[in-house]
Parts: C-alpha cells; sequence; structure tokens
C-alpha cells in the first residue's frame, strides 16, 4: 500500500512510522526541512519538503500513484485544499481529512473526504467519562 | 456583498463598494485590524469573524447575498471561503484573491472562475511589451481567452476622426464602449474616436498588441 500524508505533526509521525512498520510505502509532505528527522531514521519513510497545496510538491510526493492521501497539517483549510487537490487531481482513492472546526464537517463529507474531527471525538470521550458507561459512543 | 479579508485589498473594495451604494460586509478575524477597521469604514461595515468557517457565513447572510469576494493574504483560506460560497450556501458570484501565482491552477481545480491575481496582471504588461500607461487590462476571462483591455486615445493617434468601421482593428476584437468625459457611449461603426477617450475593448490576447497599434499609433 501506498500513502502520501501531508504535515508531519504528531499524529503524522505516528501514522507514518506505524503504516511503514506494516509494511506500506509512505510520503511524508511538510514545509520543514527537520521532519526526516522528526520521523526517525530507523523505518523507510520518504518526505519531501514542501506545502500539501503545490500542485509540484504533491505530483513529487507521488500523489498520483497512491491508494491513500492524508491531510494532517494543523489548518483546516489546508487540509481540504490538499484533500481536494488529490481526489480531483490526482483521483485518490481514500482520502481522509482531520477538521478542527466541526462546522466544516457538511462541507467535507459533501466533497467525499473521510472526515475526522478531534473536537468532537474528544467531546464525546470526555462526557463519556463524566456521565459513564451507558450512552453510544458517536466520535464522527 | 461579503468581503472577507480586511487587508488593503479587503478594506479598499470595501470602501470602494459601500461609497457605489452596495450593501457590504467586511469580515476580518483578527482583533487589532479589525478595530483599526471599524474606525476606518464604520461599525455597521465590518464584523470581526473567519469569512472561512460556514457557521460564520450563515450567521452573516451568505444565503442573501449576492457576492462573496475572499480576498485574505492566505491562499487556501481564499479556496475554502469561495467554495463555501458557491457549492454550499449557492452564492451566485464568488471571487478569490490569488497570492501565490503558483496556486491559481488550484483555484480553478476546485472550481473557482473569477480570479484575482494582481501579479499575472503585471506579468502581462512586462509580457505584452507595451508601456504601462497605453494599455490597461481590465479583466481577463475563460482561462485567459478573453481579453478586456482600456486604452487612451493619444493626440495624434490614427485612430482620431475616423470611424470605427473604418479603422484597422485586428480580428477577434470590438470595441465596447468609449468614455468621453463622464459620458459612456455604446458605439457604432460610424461613431469616431476622439483625442482623450477612454475605450474599453475586447480582444484575444495574441491581438493586444495590434490593437495597441491601430488605437495608439504604437
Amino acid at each position: 500500500m501506498r500513502v502520501v500524508i501531508v504535515g508531519c505533526s504528531r499524529v503524522g509521525v505516528m501514522l507514518a512510522r506505524d503504516l511503514a512498520a506494516k509494511g506500506a510505502s509512505v510520503t511524508v509532505v511538510d514545509p520543514r526541512p527537520e521532519s526526516q528527522h522528526l520521523l526517525g531514521r530507523d523505518v523507510p519513510v520518504q518526505t519531501v519538503v514542501g506545502t500539501g497545496i503545490d500542485l509540484d510538491v504533491l505530483e513529487k510526493a507521488g500523489a498520483g500513484e497512491v491508494e491513500v492521501f492524508v491531510a494532517l497539517t494543523d489548518r483546516d483549510n489546508l487540509n481540504l485544499v490538499s484533500a481536494q487537490i488529490a481526489k480531483q487531481k490526482f483521483q485518490v482513492p481514500k482520502v481522509i481529512v482531520r477538521i478542527y472546526n466541526p462546522e466544516l464537517r457538511p462541507f467535507s463529507e459533501q466533497l467525499g473526504l473521510e472526515t475526522y474531527c478531534p473536537t468532537v471525538c474528544t467531546t464525546d470521550f470526555i462526557s463519556q467519562q463524566i456521565s459513564g458507561p451507558g450512552g453510544a459512543p458517536s466520535c464522527t | 456583498m461579503i468581503v472577507v479579508g480586511g487587508g488593503k485589498i479587503g478594506y479598499h473594495l470595501t470602501k470602494a463598494l459601500a461609497e457605489s451604494g452596495h450593501e457590504v460586509l467586511l469580515l476580518e478575524k483578527d482583533p487589532v485590524r479589525h478595530r483599526w477597521l471599524e474606525e476606518n469604514l464604520g461599525a455597521e461595515a465590518v464584523m470581526q469573524a473567519d469569512g472561512s468557517d460556514p457557521s460564520v457565513l450563515e450567521k452573516v447572510g451568505i444565503r442573501r447575498a449576492s457576492v462573496l469576494a475572499a480576498v485574505t493574504g492566505s491562499d487556501e483560506d481564499n479556496i475554502i471561503a469561495c467554495q463555501l460560497g458557491k457549492q454550499f450556501f449557492g452564492t451566485p458570484r464568488v471571487v478569490g484573491r490569488v497570492n501565490n501565482p503558483k496556486n491559481e491552477p488550484t483555484f480553478r481545480l476546485l472550481g473557482i472562475r473569477s480570479i484575482i491575481n494582481s501579479t499575472a496582471l503585471v506579468y502581462h504588461l512586462v509580457e505584452q511589451g507595451v508601456g504601462v500607461a497605453s494599455v490597461i487590462p481590465l479583466l481577463a476571462l475563460r482561462e485567459g481567452a478573453v481579453e478586456f483591455v482600456e486604452l487612451i486615445i493619444p493626440a495624434g493617434s490614427p485612430a482620431v476622426g475616423k470611424q470605427l468601421k473604418d479603422l484597422a482593428l485586428p480580428t477577434e476584437t470590438l470595441i465596447v464602449a468609449i468614455i468621453r468625459g463622464d459620458r459612456m457611449i455604446v458605439p457604432g461603426g460610424q461613431d469616431a474616436l476622439r483625442e482623450d477617450d477612454s475605450v474599453i475593448a475586447m480582444t484575444s490576447p495574441q491581438n493586444v498588441q495590434k490593437l495597441n497599434e491601430s488605437l495608439l499609433g504604437a
């Protein structure tokens, strides 16, 4: 399996390492040159220095050949644009996006993106903790 | 009308629209900048809010808006604001500012056709090799296939005194309007140009130079 991850965030690093350890071919796109250092040298993860909305950078990262594209920067709008490029231009089958603003979920879903909202999930988890088990966890 | 982004462009755009009598609201998310804008445009014209947030747009009446202009300094913010307007809320017209010219294809890929790219505008001027004062590009439509330009007829122009139908205009060109003083004339073939007339012409990019020669004698 081939994956492109945009954003060498904490989640980006953990995900990249996880997938690479399981044998996936992973490329991480991030504007910071020290990303390779953050990823560690013990797993085979490629990096491309650049921003996730630059068509040339995404081309170089192999977005046209991957099965999965994950947009994980800390900026919702950047993630949404990057993910749309992956879907529309590079026809990536599975495009996953992290969105902090819950208000953007309907739009993101309308665009056909697999949308994860940590704000909702965290709130759900904490509410569960407070009210105790018994409610169905929603977390989408 | 909703303008997203209260930088120089957003400020001047809002001011100009308001002065022309349009109902316009400027959205600026930075509190310090918002305060300055409030002082200079009036509190009713500005709101401190993120124009790329759907709940904000909903709150300020995007569903009633005829135009949304996203002119922030961030291309991705402009793209999302425009897309929310166009695809999510059905705003009839959206205009997006492109900061980094490299991102223009992305704007178009994501369905934003009306684009302001000031770098491209200046580049065009330089590339066409015409003097900055003579041909002013106004608008490019359909990926630049149709261009609207403005020229001011100088004294000694070969076009002065000749009827439009007798001018040696290039192909694919139409003189759309003549602005003479404070009058706008939609010309017919019998109209003649005068010195100081401002001419608005529609042409193809390849013919701008020839148009320049016909009307300015350059």
